[in-house]
């Protein structure tokens, strides 16, 4: 099995925005306005926009999935996943948030950063729509996704949206986990998705100042790793064995 | 809220499975982009649109609201999709178009899913899933 593992600020071979654009890039999404006062049991907490910024260079320039794309972000919060989509053409992008307060943040986002017309919120429980809508399903070029980690009384839900984000996509899916679940990420994706597996691409160090009140520390540093699961594989690999042909390893 | 995305929504709601799609656009408030102001016309972009968009489930919905005062055709033929003007104007209808206020009713079961600050909530109550 191939495997990438780069830590942040190695990617030698990255062909990277220039400094200059990657800076405007990242003070264009400094405008994303936060959880206004995040909510313990859907673990809210927003990418900051220089982590944002080089993520998002890093799924256009290198993954080429955002121009031209139909690009739907899971789990939108605030919207700094759909505001950073906006940054490279895609074809359309639609947010999907279950918390009526994050989804009115992220609104008055796009409205004062002049991207409304670029990005549509629907209010909703993910896993219901993706379940009850086949419509949805194979839908998307791109997933994006930075899901609660799961782990306040919410086990399981980051495992659970990142196959609702394999149902719906027919490219590829991006998604944040925290680093020490990244083995069960794999075998799961082995598991319920035969076909496909979990790449780990880039190692992130989160910083979580304060965002919650019970945390002790002044800022809690999260390991968080970006996972891609590149879902036109299993097109291929359908295809293949239909035709009796060797298994794609 | 865009008519792309009214493309994809369905009835969620516990045991309404069937005849629940497209639901029922009432539109009270819209807002038109300006050319200058909204994603780029490009033949390429209307194309790409085009390939994932249910058009039957387009033309009932315009169909529905006839104060747009827009027709469309029953299918967008090879010659129509290469065709400047008419992609102009479903530029304008697909991209320019906002929905800010309404709902989207299901012609099954007849649950309301309400358009506000063009945002649309098909969350549903406790007792619907």
């Amino acid at each position: 099995m191939k495997k990438s593992k780069k830590q942040r600020g190695e990617g030698e071979t990255t062909k990277k925005l220039s400094t200059f654009k990657l800076k405007s890039f990242i003070t264009f999404l400094s405008q994303v306005a936060q959880f206004p006062d995040p909510k313990i049991d859907l673990e809210q907490y927003m990418t900051p926009p220089d982590i944002a910024a080089n993520l998002f260079s890093i799924l256009h320039q290198d993954e080429d999935s955002i121009e031209n794309k139909r690009i739907a972000d899971f789990c939108s919060g605030t919207g700094m996943y759909s505001c950073a989509s906006t940054y490279f053409n895609p074809l359309s992008i639609t947010g999907f948030e279950i918390d009526p307060e994050a989804i009115e943040v992220a609104q008055e986002n796009v409205l004062s950063m002049e991207i409304a017309d670029r990005v549509d919120f629907i209010n909703c429980d993910i896993l219901k729509i993706v379940e009850n809508n086949p419509k949805l399903h194979g839908l998307f070029d791109t997933v994006v996704m930075n899901p609660p980690f799961g782990t306040k009384n919410n086990e399981g839900i980051d495992m659970k949206l990142l196959s609702a984000a394999i149902t719906c996509c027919k490219g590829k899916v991006f998604s944040l986990h925290k680093e020490s679940t990244s083995a069960y990420i794999q075998k799961y994706v082995k598991e319920q998705h035969p076909g496909l597996e979990a790449e780990l691409m880039h190692k992130i160090e989160f910083d979580l100042p304060n965002t919650y009140k019970f945390h002790k520390k002044k800022s809690a540093t999260t390991e968080v790793v970006l996972v891609k699961i590149d879902v036109s594989k299993r097109e291929v690999r359908k295809v293949t064995e239909m035709l009796g042909a060797q298994k794609l390893e | 809220m865009k008519l792309i995305t009214h493309n994809i929504l369905m009835c969620n709601k516990k045991g309404c499975t069937k005849n629940n799609f497209p639901l029922r656009l009432v539109v009270k408030q819209y807002a038109d982009y300006e050319a200058d102001n909204a994603q780029e016309y490009s033949a390429n972009l209307m194309t790409r649109l085009l390939e994932k968009l249910d058009w039957n489930a387009l033309k009932i919905t315009v169909a529905t609201l006839p104060d747009w005062g827009i027709a469309l055709p029953d299918a967008v033929t090879p010659e129509l999709a290469k065709d400047e003007a008419f992609l102009q104007s479903l530029h304008m209808l697909l991209v320019r178009r906002q929905i800010i206020d309404g709902e989207m009713v299901c012609p099954n079961c007849e649950r309301s899913y309400e358009i506000k600050n063009g945002i649309a909530n098909m969350l549903l109550q406790e007792d619907e899933v």
